[in-house]
């Protein structure tokens, strides 16, 4: 569903990723972990478009989707829910989640997007007892919801999470991974960026393990999980336990 | 002061205050979706009036007036996309700047079509010369026209940004560009929309305010002035607070002028703008929450 190849991208003169590749299939969950600044944002900032790639191809569904502005690659079905939340503060939750709908506004109908807001409340349910509250003044982990459920509306075939436990109490980061899990067992392929390497390979199938822009191991997550070098830097295991 | 004195002058003080209430109007609306003042909104007032004084000579004045309010709408999109869209790494500051600029730009371009003369638009109903009575204080039926076009504004404006799907998408773009995007926005069509729907609204109340004030292509900058005094003193954004400052200051203005010297009056909304940004720089009405949750 996604290809991307050799992909060059930064923020002025300052080169994040150099020429990273990976893939993800249509139906798959595929976790991207790595240290802060590895270049795990930019990089679905890339797919998105909302930062365009110096060199390299961005591919969805075999369209090279890199020249194209965000707007358009969201009509297309790949939908990011951005590290930090990003929810309309000054707005309710309701109107967060209709905007949600607003790519669709030429082929959908109103109809729809009341479809679309009763499945979301169903997989979040505290979003409809806030429905009217600003979106600003949620907590952390309600935010995220929102912005998850946000990204939902557009019917998306791909969906990509960045960091989506950041600053969310961990209780609610085990709702939210659930949903995650939920969400895939219904068929939605999903890019998840984590520094918390535990849940996302609890979730996803394959992983990609991101140092310095550059793609530095691979596998499935129970490779990943069983790997040492992995295990030590990601996942925060003692060396005491890893020599058991 | 007898009783009919004080209603005119309260009468008086409403109609300038929903002229400045519309020019603040036309400031939230580009701040809304930008985050960005635009001070050539005062231009906007008088290009709309002056188009449709020159028209008035060819078509009827209904017809001049419409096709003043679409030329200066288009205008205001072109304004956008040649000065404010190829603008890189565009500050707040950097953008602000840019108006103020296209604000003289657009004067002295009049200066140049127009000549310096005082111009009015005729009054939409009667002559200068009638007045309806309102408990003994007599007014201009013209005044009754400010009034109206401006409850039409404000109402038709808060349905647009509450209710429709495009006026909510403009909301987004304002509070979180990124975001917006993100939801299939097009935000560079929304900051074009904005300038076109804030033209578009400055030159109606342009023509509207035309026979009562008459229109000069200098006029722009201190109508300017007072529509931002009475966008910051309702709080930035606020279209319904910007109804009430604005009577306020309209109010206060007359005020100034029956109790001193009518030449106080200009000096009103500069302090009232001064007191307004040290004390309670949010605006009068802001909500506590909601101010919080904005940028500036």
């Amino acid at each position: 569903m996604l290809k991307i190849l050799n992909l060059d991208a930064g923020y002025g003169s300052l080169r994040v990723l150099k020429g990273l590749s990976l893939h993800v299939s249509a139906g798959e969950a595929v976790a991207i972990i790595g240290a802060n600044g590895a270049g795990k944002t930019t990089l679905l900032k890339t797919i998105a478009g909302i930062l365009k790639p110096r060199s390299g191809s961005v591919l969805f569904d075999k369209q090279p989707v890199h020249t194209m502005p965000t707007e358009r690659i969201v009509e297309l079905g790949c939908a990011l829910v951005p590290e930090g939340r990003h929810v309309f503060a000054t707005m309710t939750v309701r109107e967060n989640l209709i905007l949600g709908a607003y790519c669709r506004r030429r082929n959908g109908t109103a109809a729809d997007a009341a479809e679309d807001l009763r499945n979301v409340y169903r997989l979040f349910p505290i979003l409809q007892e806030r429905e009217n509250q600003l979106a600003g003044t949620l907590s952390g982990g309600q935010q995220q919801m929102l912005a998850i459920g946000r990204a939902l509306m557009s019917r998306p075939r791909f969906l990509m999470m960045d960091e989506p436990s950041l600053g969310v109490a961990p209780l609610v980061v085990r709702d939210i991974y659930q949903t995650v899990a939920t969400l895939k067992h219904g068929g939605l392929t999903i890019l998840l960026v984590e520094q918390n390497a535990r849940a996302a390979l609890a979730v996803a199938d394959r992983g990609y393990v991101v140092e310095t822009g550059q793609i530095v191991l691979e596998g499935s997550s129970r490779e990943l999980s069983g790997n040492h070098q992995v295990q030590r830097a990601y996942l925060g295991k003692e060396y005491q336990t890893i020599d058991e | 002061m007898n009783s009919a004195q004080i209603i005119q002058y309260c009468l008086s003080g409403i109609t300038v205050g929903s002229i400045y209430a519309i020019v603040a109007i036309g400031f939230n609306i580009i701040y809304n979706t930008t985050g960005i003042i635009n001070f050539a909104q005062g231009e906007f007032l008088i290009v709309g009036a002056m188009m449709a004084v020159s028209l008035t000579k060819v078509v009827p004045l209904p017809v001049a007036i419409g096709l003043a309010v679409v030329i200066t709408t288009v205008l205001g999109g072109l304004v956008e996309v040649v000065f404010i869209r190829r603008v890189r790494d565009a500050s707040v500051l950097r953008l602000i700047v840019i108006t103020i600029g296209v604000s003289i730009l657009i004067r002295e371009a009049m200066l140049h079509i127009w000549d310096e003369k005082v111009r009015s638009l005729p009054y939409f109903t009667g002559t200068d010369v009638s007045t309806i009575s309102v408990m003994g204080a007599h007014i201009s039926p013209q005044v009754l026209w400010v009034l109206g076009v401006s409850a039409v504004i404000v109402t038709g404006l808060t349905l647009f940004f509450r209710f429709t799907l495009i006026g909510r998408a403009m909301r987004a773009c304002a509070d979180d560009r990124m975001a917006a995007r993100l939801c299939g926005i097009n935000d560079r069509w929304m900051v074009t929309l904005s300038f076109m729907l804030s033209a578009g609204i400055g030159a109606i109340a342009g023509c509207v305010i035309s026979p009562v004030t008459q229109t000069q292509y200098d006029m722009g900058a201190p109508l300017a002035i007072k529509g931002f005094t009475v966008a910051i003193l309702g709080g930035l954004g606020n279209s319904i607070a910007a109804i009430a400052a604005g009577l306020i200051l309209g109010l206060l203005e007359v005020l100034m002028m029956s109790q001193f010297q009518a030449a106080y009056k200009e000096a009103v909304s500069i302090v009232v703008l001064l007191l307004i940004l040290v004390f309670r720089p949010s605006g009068l009405f802001a909500r506590r929450d909601l101010s919080s949750l904005r940028a500036f």
